[in-house]
């Protein structure tokens, strides 16, 4: 019985000390002085390195954009892709504008919007907090397989796996609305998204965004971003509809789902 | 205020085409109109996805009418220095922008001049492309 007990007090020690590691890690709020930015990356307690932190993910209006290091040089469209690309709607007239209306930008645009992103990350799950319509994605990296029939979402589901100290995040089952940036490169609902993060010290993380979508290009394309830290930035509310003029006084259409994407 | 004064300025010189778009530009805005406005601040209403200020302005006729103007982002405009306060009711300023698609009097703020002379980033997406 004492045995019992001394291990459960052990436990619950451990328990109460993790939360505590875990935000003095962050550099955030709690934080008592400024992060070496430049140290070791935190780990988490399983020995992996933590994503965890606020950062500078880098925006990205056009992952073609020759001027922001890590772009892609060249999109090898299908026929069905270079059409969507050539027949985009620029003036959003058509079909609405998803984002105009305040429906989610996916993980793509979420990644390369222009707002900051936060991960909070343990053993068993990577959360990413998007301030862009303050919307969060959880991604379980406990081993878990992907959702049997799952309906499709706009940020679809997502697995995390670990490659050495490399965590590498799977996204399938997008329903294909959302297009792959602000000046609207298209994707299908055939895309799967993988993603790496790298966390190469406390103050950088090496991401990479690899979209294969076959319905849309004959290859995969990878882009590549090196996020910051931003220690002293706090992610801040953002109700999308709460001054959307432009939608509610009818200047931006109602959106309408395409119906060509699976 | 002294933050909004080096953090605005040096966006207002260092990143002239950043983009804090929500949607994009040209849905609404017109980057072949540009237009600046000189007048009174009417109303602001602080909100996402963009803040609305609304100023009337006198024409060459002395008319003077109602226009609401879009600038970018709040949260990204607190972050440059803006604060919920930064314009009020009743201050002169000017608008450098672009005229809405359709007409009307409604504009996107590319800078705005405060009163006391600041020529500040106002969140335009006219880069958005």
């Amino acid at each position: 019985m004492r045995t019992i007990l001394a291990a459960g007090a052990v436990a619950i020690l451990a328990l109460s000390l993790t939360p505590a590691r875990l935000t003095s890690q962050s550099g955030g709020a709690a934080a008592t002085k400024s992060p070496d930015l430049k140290g070791p990356a935190p780990r988490l307690a399983n020995g992996k390195p933590s994503m965890t932190g606020v950062w500078d993910n880098t925006r990205r209006a056009d992952v073609t954009n020759k001027a922001i290091p890590g772009f892609v040089k060249e999109l090898p469209y299908t026929a069905w892709g270079k059409a969507k690309w050539e027949g985009y709607d620029n003036f959003m007239q058509t079909n609405g504008d998803y984002v105009g209306n305040c429906l989610p930008f996916g993980m793509s645009r979420s990644i390369y919007g222009p707002h900051p992103l936060q991960i909070i990350h343990d053993n068993d799950h990577l959360v990413m907090l998007f301030e862009q319509n303050s919307m969060f994605h959880i991604v379980p990296t406990d081993g878990r397989p992907f959702t049997k029939d799952l309906p499709p979402s706009w940020f679809g589901e997502s697995v995390g796996r670990w490659d050495g100290d490399t965590l590498v995040v799977e996204t399938v089952n997008v329903n294909g609305y959302t297009r792959v940036d602000t000046i609207g490169h298209p994707m299908s609902a055939r895309a799967r998204i993988t993603q790496t993060f790298r966390r190469v010290n406390f103050g950088t993380i090496e991401h990479t965004f690899t979209l294969t979508d076959p319905k849309t290009y004959t290859s995969p394309w990878t882009v590549h971003d090196t996020w910051a830290l931003e220690p002293d930035t706090r992610l801040l509310e953002y109700a999308c509809m709460e001054n959307n003029r432009a939608f509610y006084e009818g200047r931006i259409k109602a959106f309408v789902p395409p119906d060509d994407v699976d | 205020m002294k933050r909004f004064a080096s953090v605005v300025l040096g966006v207002a010189l260092l990143l002239p085409h950043t983009v804090i778009a929500h949607h994009s530009f040209d849905a609404e805005f017109d980057r072949n109109k540009p237009v600046t406005l000189k007048g009174s601040v009417t109303r602001v209403d602080w909100g996402n996805p963009h803040i609305w200020v609304f100023m009337d302005v006198k024409d060459d006729t002395g008319k003077v009418s109602n226009w609401g103007v879009e600038g970018g982002a709040p949260n990204a405009l607190f972050r440059n220095g803006w604060r919920k306060d930064s314009l009020k009711v009743g201050d002169i300023v000017t608008v450098e922008g672009f005229r809405g698609r359709d007409g009307s009097q409604r504009a996107n703020a590319n800078r705005v001049t405060l009163p006391d002379g600041r020529r500040v980033f106002a969140g335009s997406s006219a880069g958005g492309q």
